[in-house]
């Protein structure tokens, strides 16, 4: 099968452009983490999901792997042509197809940007749940992919809980719906089961969600902490007074400088942690429960309180918290993102390993995260340039996942495994836990052509596809 | 000889004389009337695992059982040879409250798991019914739920992680106990509501909640079926803190107040609106209730209800019995549950009242309004043949289900009147896929063999 005839089928399938050029390409040879690399031979932009189905067909025809590609944000390698072949740039299919407001429900195209759904429904008083840091660049077919989660995730749950119904092109290329506007689908929750398959069960082309009214008020509030084992305590008596925030996130002393020198929204600099508390829902009894959460911060020596005095200051506090992983820039040329998950009481003793890591292998960690959930985000700082380091940074990385793993956490809590921590899945599952996932792949990509080398070792390795040039 | 010799021997050896029923002994465990060969009571997990590769080697089928509350669900089964009942299995694994998560046996009985949690001010947040007989496997495998559902969403929402024994008897996770997580496929949602047919639910790890601090319900008549959107929109679109939204037409308003001893109106329709908070803030939510309806204009006025707290309790309780018990009080009747869209169940109830002119009687119909789940109860008229008529509305009814946009499952009906018809409704396009994963989990359909959608 040589390269030209695939590009010349695909150009009778899709609209242009189609992009072979090796200079062009390398924008898709790496996604959001950007040590790992893989270059496709070719990138389509199909614009429907009978495009997506035919060139699915034609890859399966000549035996090509095919990975579809959001807007290249995720943060595991997920998105790479790691066998080489076709990706499947799904950007130009992000139309809403339709808005619901009675029932709170919307139809839209994969390709659309997380924010822009929000944004669209806004005026209207609603919104859609699931907010990644990214949002205002990722797609919703590649949170569906990844399950993706972020701050507000906390209260309101993460994209599984969100997504009601899809349209998918299988790996074979059969068009097939799971699930729906309507709720409890008789049959087996494919809708759940897809979720998080990570674009190794095929290929969204339209989901279906649920969308939420704005809370009627919204309090933020940012407290101050000496240490991270003060901040860590304070979340866990957050959580175990009944007390559910919107939002309940930690930026290390580290993070604060890096946030600090990019905003400028006056972060203490001088604190060992701060936590950005977000409470919302009704009007009544916020005042109740925000004085609560101020009581336990300064149970735990909570130093500092600052409470967000209207929409601008909460979107200033916010903006240093979602950007925080950019600013990293300031403090370092690279910074690796770990996404470890611990049990949320577990908190300090994870943070104080992983500070004794970061010393043990010379390395300066910074920690943004998920405080709530238990979600961590160690971003270690290194500069590509040092082989050396790199190497350093792998070594410290794998054994922050192992602390999580050995503290009854997990490998990843909504980044994905990708194939950066493929080959980490046997700390945490047996070999019978393994073989029964690639069983259900097995079932949906017998041929392993759809996103190859994701996830799990596939049960049988796809050979680099390299049509003759 | 036939291959099944031998099985209740060989059972025997696994779980010990006095965890095997067989023979009259098991005829209390029959499902849809037909007895099983075998009943056992597995303490460990090793033996499930060991019950299910001796019934694999013999041919055997079997049926996992928890409660034994919903066993009526699905197909009637042809033959029943093992049920593996999962009681036995019922320890409390893990539980750290202020990580809000904990670990279970699937045969833990959820009435028993409440009560503890209960102890540390929390709860799992599912309220389906039969609630003190069901075990937590059972209750997702079934994917039951109840009225909070709105709030709190369902099983999908709240299992963490989930350990299943397969037919060849191997042991496999998915998930993990923490509350969020992607690492590796998201099993957790092929095993709920899989009814069983896919792998044996033996562990499982939830995402629970604080208690609220307190609850109060409102009631509304409502005498004109065109203002039941705008109310129901309405209590959506008001900000509350609303657990629960329910709708209720008259025969279900008189079938509830019978069995809770609950004075309720004489009204077509009766909507349920449960909001929580400290008794400060439920107080105002309900006077933020009062206002957006007096705002509202409708064909007719609309009469605002509450209740004693303790009526209130007993009324929810029943709410959440409905499903099983207007089941039980007429078994000449086809219980549906029905999924559309909030905005159809105003038509959904309109039809039933004219069915009802047909029949001749009420059709008792509830609805978790908020989440457009309707169960529905559908009666033979007395003195004709009860199968036939049954079959009969039930094809007239899921042409209406149809037209509405939305799926019709048979809960509970005769054993007659669900070989006569399509208890999960008609497959879809997804259907092929269903069929592939359960020929990969359970090649040789040995675990509830017929039972699920289009026969699986
Ligand atoms: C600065 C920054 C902050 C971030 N913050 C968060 C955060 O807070 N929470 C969080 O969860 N993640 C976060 N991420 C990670 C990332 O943004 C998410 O994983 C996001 O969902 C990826 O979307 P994407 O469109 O960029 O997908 P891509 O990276 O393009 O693809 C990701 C995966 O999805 C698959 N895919 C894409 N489209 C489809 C489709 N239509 N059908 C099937 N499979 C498809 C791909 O094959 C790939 O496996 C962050 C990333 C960055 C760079």
């Amino acid at each position: 099968m040589d390269k030209a005839r695939l590009v010349s089928e695909l150009a009778a399938i899709v609209p242009a452009p189609i992009v072979t050029a090796p200079e062009e390409l390398l924008v898709y040879e790496c996604d959001g983490n950007t040590l790992d690399k893989a270059q496709p031979d070719v990138v389509v932009f199909p614009t429907t999901s009978e495009q997506v189905a035919a060139i699915v067909r034609l890859a399966n025809q000549y035996q090509v792997p095919f990975v579809a590609r959001g807007a290249g944000t995720g943060l595991s390698g997920g998105a790479l042509a790691l066998h080489g072949g076709i990706i499947i740039e799904m950007c130009r299919m992000n139309k809403i197809w339709e808005v619901d407001y009675v029932n709170q429900r919307a139809v839209v195209g994969p390709g659309l940007v997380n924010l822009h759904l929000s944004l669209a429904v806004a005026d209207a008083g609603y919104f859609y749940a699931p907010d990644p840091s990214s949002q205002g660049s990722c797609t919703i077919g590649g949170n569906v992919a990844e399950n993706s989660g972020g701050p507000h995730t906390l209260k309101y749950g993460v994209t599984t809980n969100h997504v009601l119904g899809l349209e998918v092109v299988l790996p074979n290329g059969d068009l097939v719906h799971f699930g729906g506007a309507t709720l409890d689908t008789p049959g087996y929750d494919l809708t759940g089961l897809f979720v998080g398959s990570e674009g190794t069960f095929g290929i969204a082309t339209k989901v279906t969600v649920q969308l939420l009214r704005k809370p009627e008020a919204v309090k933020t509030i940012l407290a101050a902490f000496a240490t991270v084992a003060d901040a860590s305590n304070a979340v866990s008596g957050i959580i175990g007074a009944g007390l559910i925030p919107g939002a309940l996130e930690m930026m290390d002393h580290l993070t604060i400088q890096a946030v600090e020198a990019f905003t400028g929204a006056g972060l203490p600099l001088d604190a060992g942690a701060v936590l950005l508390i977000e409470l919302d829902g009704i009007a009544e009894g916020m005042e109740e429960d925000a004085a609560r959460v101020v009581a336990i911060c300064q149970q735990h020596g909570c130093r500092q309180v600052r409470v967000a005095k209207d929409e601008a200051e909460r979107a200033l506090l916010w903006k240093g918290r979602k950007q925080a992983f950019g600013a990293m820039g300031r403090l370092s040329p690279n910074y690796y993102t770990h996404d470890g998950v611990i049990p949320r009481t577990r908190l300090p003793e994870a943070l104080e390993r992983i500070q004794a890591i970061g010393k043990k292998y010379g390395l300066r960690i910074a920690n943004v995260f998920h405080a709530g959930d238990g979600n961590l985000h160690p971003l270690v700082l290194y500069d590509e340039r040092n082989p050396e380091e790199v190497t350093r940074v792998m070594q410290a990385g794998e054994e922050i996942l192992r602390t999580c793993v050995e503290l009854g956490g997990a490998l990843t809590g909504e980044h994905g495994i990708g194939m950066e921590k493929r080959d980490c899945m046997p700390w945490l599952f047996t070999e019978d836990d393994l073989e029964i996932m690639h069983r259900v792949r097995q079932v949906f990509n017998p041929h392993q052509l759809c996103n190859p080398g994701k996830v799990s070792t596939p049960a049988r390795q796809v050979p680099l596809w390299r049509g003759d040039p | 000889m036939c291959a099944r010799d031998g099985l209740v021997p060989a059972l025997q050896a696994i779980v010990g004389p006095e965890a095997l029923l067989a023979e009259e002994a098991a005829a209390p465990y029959a499902i849809e009337g037909v007895a099983p060969k075998a009943v056992v009571f597995p303490e460990e997990e090793a033996q499930v695992a060991e019950v299910l590769r001796v019934a694999d080697a013999h041919g055997a089928s079997v049926f996992p059982r928890g409660g034994g509350s919903h066993m009526d669900l699905g197909y009637p089964p042809v033959q029943v040879d093992v049920v593996l009942c999962l009681e036995r299995l019922s320890r409390h694994l893990a539980y750290v409250p202020a990580d809000l998560t904990t670990t279970v046996q699937a045969g833990m009985r959820l009435a028993d798991l409440q009560q503890r949690l209960r102890q540390e001010g929390q709860f799992l947040a599912l309220d389906p019914p039969a609630r003190e007989l069901t075990t937590l496997g059972g209750m997702v495998a079934a994917n039951l739920s109840g009225p909070r559902r709105l709030l709190y969403g369902t099983a999908r929402d709240m299992v963490l992680g989930t350990a299943v024994i397969t037919v060849e008897g191997k042991r496999a996770k998915a998930g993990g106990r923490v509350v969020k997580n992607v690492t590796g496929y998201d099993l957790n949602k092929l095993y709920i509501g899989s009814l069983g047919t896919l792998a044996v639910i033996v562990e499982l790890t939830f995402k629970l909640y604080p208690l609220p601090p307190g609850e109060h319900t409102v009631g509304i008549a409502v005498a004109h079926h065109k203002d039941l959107l705008p109310i129901l929109q309405a209590l959506r679109q008001t900000p509350l803190r609303l657990n629960s939204l329910e709708l209720l037409n008259g025969a279900a308003i008189d079938f509830l107040a019978a069995r809770s001893g609950v004075p309720a109106p004489q009204t077509p329709y009766l909507v349920l609106a449960r909001v929580e908070g400290t008794p400060a803030v439920t107080r105002q939510q309900q006077e933020k209730i009062a206002t957006a309806l007096r705002r509202l204009p409708l064909h007719r006025s609309c009469q605002l209800l509450t209740w004693e707290p303790a009526q209130q309790g007993r009324l929810w309780q029943e709410i959440e019995e409905f499903p099983s018990s207007v089941y039980a009080q007429a078994p000449q009747s086809a219980v549906c549950k029905v999924s559309v869209l909030m905005s159809a169940l105003p038509a959904l109830f309109a039809t039933l009242q004219e069915a009802e002119g047909h029949a001749g009687q009420g059709w008792p119909a509830l609805a978790h309004a908020g989440s457009g789940i309707a169960y529905v109860s559908l009666t033979a008229p007395p003195l004709a043949d009860p199968v036939a008529e049954l079959v009969q509305q039930l094809h007239a009814f899921d042409r209406q289900v149809t037209a509405l946009g939305g799926y019709r499952v048979l809960l509970h009906a005769p054993v007659a009147v669900k070989q006569r018809c399509q208890v999960w409704g008609p497959p879809r396009d997804d259907f092929p896929l269903m069929q592939a994963l359960k020929a990969a989990f359970d090649p040789r359909r040995r675990l509830n063999p017929g039972r699920f959608i289009g026969g699986l």
